[in-house]
C-alpha cells in the first residue's frame, strides 16, 4: 500500500540518486577532459586510440606514462579526502573537521622531512617510495597517537579534537625544528613537498589509492546505517544499540588509513576534505547510504577540476594544485552555503 | 613609589651599560665613507681591523689576499654549514681558525645581533638579499656605533652593462675597506674579460640551442625567466625553453612540455648533497665523476626521455650550483653554459682551467674537487 510516507521518501531517494548520478557525470566528464589537455595537442580520437595502442609512440608514452596517473590519481586521491572529510566531521560531530583535524598532514609532513633530511626510511623500499612510505608511517603514527589518547580518557569528540589539535602542534614544531636544520636543498625538496601537486603519481601509487579506497568506502558503506546514528548525537545512538566508542574507532582506522594513502603520495593538499562533504550533504542529506558515494565524486569532482586548471592556467607549467582547489572550490562552496538548503549541518 | 625606585634604577643600569660600549670603542680619526649597493652612504673608521662577514667570504679572501683573514672577528658559518658544506670543509682545511670564529649566524634565520655588538667589529659586511631580514637589526648596530655594508655580485639581468656595474661596486666596495683596490680592480678586470670573451662570441649567433636546466630536489622544478642561469644561458647564446612557460625564478614544469619542446641540452644543478640519502655527487670534496654520472643517469631516467635529443646525444650536464651566482667566479659558469650550448665554437674554452686560474691568482688556497659533468665522454 503506498502511504504518504513512502511517497515522500520514494522522491528524496529519487532526488538522491538523481544528485549522485549528476556527480557521476561531472566526474566522468572531467576526467575526459583532464586526459585531453596538455601542451601536446592531441584530439580526442587520437588520445582514445593511443590509450589502447601505441599509434604513436610519444603520444602513447604522454598518456601512459603522464596524463592517465595525473588523471587518476586526481579522481582518486579527492574521493579520498572527500571520504575521509566526511566521516571525520561525521564522528566528531563538527563540521569544521577535515582530514587535517587530527594533525595527520603534520605528521605526514614530518615522515617525509626526516626522509629528506636524515636519509632515513622506516622501510627498505626503492628511493621513489622512501618519501611516501616515510609519510604513511608518521601519519598512521599520529592516527595512532590520538587513539591511544582516546583510549585513556574516551572516545568522545572533545577528546578527540583536542589531543588531535595538541599532536599538530608538536608535529608541526618538530618539522619546523628539522626544516631549521635542513640544508638548502633539502628545504627546498620539504617546501615543494608540502605544496601538494600531483606531478609524483605514477599508475602503482595510483592502483595503491584504488585499493585502499575501495575497500575502505565498501567497509563504510556497510556500517552506513551505524554512522548515520551517531549524527543523532552520542545518546541517542547508545539507545539504538550502538556502540558508539567501538564505531568511532573504527571509523578512525579507515580515516587515519584514507588520509596517509593520499597525502604521502601527492603532499598536503588542503580544503576538498573539508568542502567535498559539504557540497554532498547540502545536495544529499545526512543519509550515509548516499553521502559516502557523494562525498567521494565531490572530492573528485573538485581535484580533477583543480588538476585541469592547474595545466591550463600557465600552458606547459605545472601550477601548484592545492593553491587551485581553495580558489576554484571557495566560491562554489560559498554559493551552496548562502543558497543551499536551510540546516547546512 | 617603591616601584618606580625600583624602575629608575634598572633605566640607570641600563644606560650606565650602554655608555659602557660607547666608551670601550677605540678612537680612530681617520674615517672613509663608501655607497654600498642599495646606495646607502657608510661612513667606517680606518684603517679596517675587525669584520664580520655574513656573505662571501670568497670574494672577501680573494679581493683582501691571505692577510685580510685575520681581520675576521666573526662569519655566518651556519650559511656555509648548510647552504655550502663543501665550501666550509675547503676553509676548514686550508684555515682551520676559520673554526673558532664566533658564528653570529644567517639573517632571518638564527642572526644574533648581540654578538655582533659584542664582538664590536669595525664593519659588518653582508648581501643585499639579506637587507629584508635585518633591516631593524641594522639600525641597532648604526646606533652602537657599527657601520653595515651591503655588497651583490648575483646576475639580476642579461644587461652585461648592468651586471659588471654591480660587480664593480661590490669588489670596489671591499677594495676599500679592506685598502686593496687596486687588487680589487684586478679580480674585476678578470671577471669582465672573461664575460666578454663570451659574450663577443655569441652576439652574432643565431641558431640558439634549447636547454633546459633542472633543479635536483624536486624532480620537476625548472629555471625560469627570472633565474641566473636564464640569464647565463641568454648571454651564452642558448634557448632557455622553460623561461617560456615559467615566468618567475623557478617552478614545476608539464612533464610532456618537455617532451614536446625536445631541449637538445639539459642541465641539471646541484650542492655536493641530494636530499634523501644524502649522496655527495659533486663539489670540493669529490674526487672523481663517477658518482655524479651514476646521478645523473637516474635523473634522466624518465618516461619518454629516450627520445630526447640531449639524451640521444648525451648532451646531459650536472653542475655545481655555488658556480652560478653570487660570487666572483660566476663567470665559470657562464663559460660552462656557452661550451655546453656550442661545443664547437669554443672548442678551445675550458671553464675549469679558468676556473683554477682564478683560484691561483686571487684564492689563498688551492682548487680541488669536481665542479661539473657530463653523462657521456669526459
Amino acid at each position: 500500500m503506498e502511504t504518504e510516507y513512502y511517497r515522500i521518501y520514494k522522491t528524496v531517494f529519487y532526488r538522491r540518486i538523481f544528485f549522485i548520478s549528476v556527480f557521476a557525470v561531472v566526474c566522468f566528464v572531467l576526467a575526459v577532459v583532464d586526459l585531453m589537455v596538455g601542451p601536446i595537442s592531441a584530439g580526442f580520437c587520437s588520445v582514445l586510440i593511443n590509450l589502447i595502442y601505441p599509434q604513436n609512440e610519444t603520444l602513447h608514452v604522454v598518456i601512459w606514462d603522464y596524463r592517465l596517473p595525473w588523471t587518476l590519481m586526481a579522481l582518486l586521491v579527492g574521493g579520498a579526502l572527500g571520504l575521509a572529510g566526511l566521516e571525520m566531521q561525521t564522528i566528531l560531530n563538527n563540521p569544521l573537521a577535515s582530514p587535517y583535524t587530527l594533525g595527520i598532514s603534520a605528521g605526514a609532513g614530518f615522515g617525509a622531512a626526516v626522509a629528506y633530511v636524515f636519509g632515513l626510511n622506516v622501510l627498505p623500499v626503492p628511493l621513489e617510495f622512501t618519501v611516501p612510505v616515510n609519510a604513511f608511517f608518521f601519519a598512521f603514527l599520529t592516527c595512532m597517537l590520538i587513539m591511544f589518547i582516546g583510549k585513556i580518557r574516551g572516545f568522545t569528540s572533545e577528546t578527540l579534537v583536542l589531543g588531535g589539535i595538541a599532536i599538530a602542534f608538536l608535529f608541526h614544531s618538530m618539522l619546523a625544528l628539522l626544516e631549521y636544520f635542513a640544508s638548502e636543498e633539502t628545504l627546498q625538496a620539504i617546501v615543494f613537498w608540502m605544496f601538494g601537486s600531483l606531478t609524483k603519481s605514477t599508475l602503482p601509487k595510483a592502483q595503491i589509492v584504488f585499493a585502499v579506497l575501495a575497500f575502505t568506502s565498501a567497509a563504510l558503506m556497510s556500517r552506513s546505517w551505524k554512522i548515520t546514528a551517531l549524527r543523532l548525537g552520542d545518546e541517542k545512538a547508545k539507545s539504538l544499540g550502538i556502540n558508539v566508542e567501538r564505531m568511532r574507532i573504527e571509523v578512525l582506522i579507515y580515516i587515519s588509513l584514507l588520509t596517509s594513502v593520499a597525502v604521502c603520495f601527492v603532499g598536503i593538499i588542503a580544503f576538498i576534505g573539508l568542502v567535498a562533504p559539504h557540497m554532498a550533504r547540502i545536495l544529499l542529506g545526512e543519509d550515509q547510504r548516499f553521502l559516502i558515494p557523494g562525498s567521494i565524486l565531490c572530492g573528485a569532482i573538485v581535484l580533477s577540476a583543480g588538476a585541469i586548471a592547474s595545466k591550463v592556467i600557465v600552458p606547459g607549467a605545472i601550477f601548484p594544485v592545492g593553491i587551485i582547489t581553495s580558489m576554484i572550490g571557495v566560491p562554489f562552496f560559498l554559493l551552496l552555503v548562502v543558497r543551499g538548503r536551510k540546516h547546512i549541518w | 613609589m617603591r616601584k618606580s625606585l625600583l624602575f629608575f634604577c634598572l633605566i640607570a643600569l641600563l644606560l650606565c651599560g650602554c655608555a659602557q660600549v660607547k666608551n670601550v670603542a677605540e678612537k680612530r680619526t681617520k674615517t672613509i665613507t663608501v655607497t654600498d649597493i642599495l646606495g646607502r652612504t657608510v661612513t667606517i673608521k680606518t684603517p679596517v681591523r675587525r669584520v664580520v662577514l655574513l656573505y662571501g667570504l670568497e670574494d672577501y679572501a680573494a679581493v683582501g689576499g691571505r692577510g685580510s683573514l685575520s681581520k675576521l672577528v666573526g662569519i655566518n658559518a651556519w650559511r656555509y654549514k648548510m647552504y655550502r658544506p663543501d665550501w666550509w670543509q675547503a676553509w676548514i682545511e686550508y684555515y682551520p681558525e676559520i673554526k673558532k670564529l664566533p658564528d653570529v649566524g644567517q639573517p632571518g634565520k638564527t642572526f644574533q645581533v648581540e654578538e655582533v655588538i659584542k664582538l664590536k667589529p669595525d664593519v659588518v659586511i653582508a648581501d643585499r638579499s639579506m637587507y629584508k631580514y635585518m633591516t631593524e637589526d641594522v639600525k641597532r648596530l648604526e646606533k652602537a656605533g657599527i657601520p653595515v655594508v651591503f655588497t651583490d655580485y648575483f646576475p639580476h639581468t642579461n644587461n652585461v652593462t648592468e651586471l659588471f656595474n654591480e660587480v664593480n661596486r661590490s669588489a670596489m666596495i671591499l677594495g676599500k675597506i679592506l685598502n686593496r683596490e687596486e687588487r680589487a680592480k684586478e679580480v674585476v678586470k678578470f671577471f669582465e674579460d672573461h664575460v666578454m670573451e663570451i659574450v663577443n662570441k655569441t652576439k652574432g649567433i643565431r641558431s640558439k640551442p634549447k636547454v633546459i636546466v633542472f633543479a635536483t630536489w624536486s624532480k620537476w622544478d625548472a629555471y625560469g625567466k627570472k633565474s641566473m642561469y636564464n640569464f647565463w644561458i641568454d648571454l651564452a647564446g642558448g634557448d632557455n625553453v622553460a623561461a617560456k612557460v615559467i615566468p618567475g625564478f623557478s617552478g614545476d614544469i608539464n612533464p610532456e612540455f618537455v617532451l614536446k619542446a625536445n631541449p637538445d641540452v639539459l642541465v641539471f644543478t646541484c650542492n655536493n648533497n641530494f636530499p634523501s640519502g644524502q649522496r655527495v655527487v659533486i663539489g670540493y670534496t669529490v674526487n672523481n665523476s663517477s658518482s655524479a654520472k651514476e646521478a645523473l643517469k637516474e635523473l634522466i631516467n624518465r618516461p619518454g626521455w629516450n627520445k630526447l635529443n640531449a639524451v640521444k646525444d648525451r648532451r646531459v650536464y650536472i653542475i655545481h650550483h655555488g658556480l652560478s651566482h653570487g660570487h666572483l667566479f660566476e663567470f665559470v659558469c657562464l663559460e660552462y653554459m656557452a661550451k655546453w650550448l656550442h661545443p664547437t665554437l669554443f672548442r678551445n674554452l675550458e671553464p675549469k682551467k679558468d676556473l683554477q686560474t682564478f683560484y691561483s691568482k686571487f684564492m689563498p688556497m688551492p682548487l680541488h674537487g669536481v665542479w661539473a659533468v657530463r653523462l657521456g665522454g669526459s
